[in-house]
């Protein structure tokens, strides 16, 4: 039988690491265990090969770190959370324009009109009519629930002061609790804090405790081979005194 | 709110300790961040695995796997479910690996790294060694042989022969022709074969 003598001659190379690692189709092994009993270099690198996959394999592992992923709370938030979320960050300039704003929306809805004139201020709540709606539009001469007040510059004072007192306690409250969101949020970070760092000390204890058993080992190991080296010196010596005892009552 | 490692994550892993991957990818996405975690514990040793051979160093495969985690997780929406969630996180760790050894400042290297690169010798036969200390000597002269050979082999290495991936799975993960993947496979094997040449003769 003729063989080979070189595998880079062969070309074979692709297909002896599949064989190696059995993902050869099964023709395909049977062209390759053919060419194998041709070519004694690919005998002799296949077996070679076989013998450093047994090495790699010497080197495993136990233990496994604690892998530790805080993920966050990826629940969706509703509508409701949403606004509540919006105007926590809003500034107090647009809270105060968002306030006037949802004024003006619910005057408007209670179909209110308002004046103010040389006859002081005036306004219509058209919400209680119970009448043709086209008849609201004329006034209170029509006689329907249309409402008409007359106010004097006094009591306007009196309503524009009593509305920015609320004003001003509505943007109270709400900086009240935009500091008591932050300051909540403020723990809930310094608990997160904690614990990371815990998982942390807990990591790094076992690592110390895994070098430790290392030392212990080498130690033992130390200790092994010097108390060997020891018993040597000693039956050693043992055996010399007891010789020159010998050697002295010889004499 | 943040999920620790808590009560919550036990309890949803023994309910669906049976999910696929993908399935737990869904529900995480889909509001049960807590289930990530079941992906964490079921790929962490492979993952731990890969970037230990990869690196060489304990502690630097042990951030190098936690990166691999958070990152997936922080990816998790660009996880396309056409591939398996497999090669997609060991690509994420071979990236962090690679991104960590061209880090390495070449003009430090350990004594370690120092004797690998000039030779090292094995503690002769006749020397009184536990089995243990025996050990550890063999692993240690196979991962100075793996570190000796450059990433792009290693990682195919480590791939197929400590992880079990088909060629084409390490094909895809690479993103590099099949045949490249064997040849290099080849020329590693190669390599290794007179690395460890002097281990096999001591051992």
């Amino acid at each position: 039988m003729t063989q080979k003598i070189n595998t880079p001659n062969c070309q074979m190379h692709e297909l002896l690491v599949t064989y190696l690692y059995g993902e050869t189709a099964p023709e395909e092994s049977l062209r390759f265990e053919k060419h194998l009993l041709d070519c004694l270099s690919c005998r002799q690198e296949l077996s070679a090969f076989e013998g450093v996959r047994e090495s790699l394999q010497q080197w495993q592992f136990d233990e496994v770190p604690n892998v530790r992923v805080v993920t966050a709370n990826a629940e969706r938030k509703s509508a409701l959370g949403l606004l509540k979320e919006l105007f926590m960050i809003m500034p107090l300039w647009a809270k105060g324009l968002g306030a006037v704003a949802l004024a003006m929306l619910v005057l408007a809805v209670l179909g209110t009109e308002v004046k103010i004139g040389k006859d002081g201020f005036s306004y219509r709540a058209d919400v209680f009519r119970k009448g043709d709606p086209s008849t609201a539009q004329t006034g209170g001469a029509t006689g329907t629930d249309t409402v008409a007040v007359k106010l004097s510059k006094e009591q306007l004072e009196q309503i524009r002061a009593g509305l920015m007192q609320e004003v001003t306690t509505l943007i109270a409250q709400s900086e009240q609790a935009q500091k008591e969101e932050v300051k909540t949020q403020l723990v809930n970070f310094q608990t997160q804090l904690k614990d990371m760092r815990s998982a942390e000390l807990v990591k790094i204890a076992a690592q110390v405790q895994q070098h430790n058993l290392k030392i212990q080992t080498i130690e033992h190991d130390i200790d092994r081979r010097e108390g060997l080296g020891l018993t040597d010196i000693l039956l050693g010596e043992s055996n010399t005194s007891n010789e020159r005892g010998k050697t002295g009552s010889d004499d | 709110m943040l999920y620790g490692w808590g009560s919550n994550f036990s309890r949803w892993r023994e309910r669906n300790l049976d999910l696929s991957d993908t399935q737990i990818i869904e529900r995480t996405l889909g509001g049960e961040p807590e289930a990530f975690n079941v992906l964490v514990r079921r790929w962490e040793r492979h993952i731990y695995g890969l970037t230990l051979r990869m690196l060489g160093r304990d502690e630097e495969a042990q951030d190098a796997t936690q990166e691999t985690f958070i990152a997936a997780y922080r990816n998790l929406s660009k996880f396309r479910g056409d591939a398996k969630f497999s090669s997609w996180i060991y690509r994420i760790a071979l990236n962090i690996c690679n991104t960590k050894l061209r880090g390495r400042n070449k003009f430090m290297l350990s004594i370690e790294e120092e004797r690998e690169t000039h030779g090292f010798e094995l503690a002769a036969d006749d020397y009184d060694l536990s089995s243990n200390i025996q050990q550890e000597q063999i692993t240690l002269h196979v991962r100075r042989a793996l570190q000796g050979l450059p990433a792009e082999m290693r990682q195919i290495i480590i791939m197929k022969e400590y992880e079990g991936l088909k060629f084409n799975e390490i094909a895809e993960i690479l993103g590099i022709p099949l045949s490249t993947v064997k040849t290099r496979m080849y020329t590693g094997l190669t390599e290794l074969k007179k690395r460890l040449a002097h281990l096999r003769e001591a051992v």
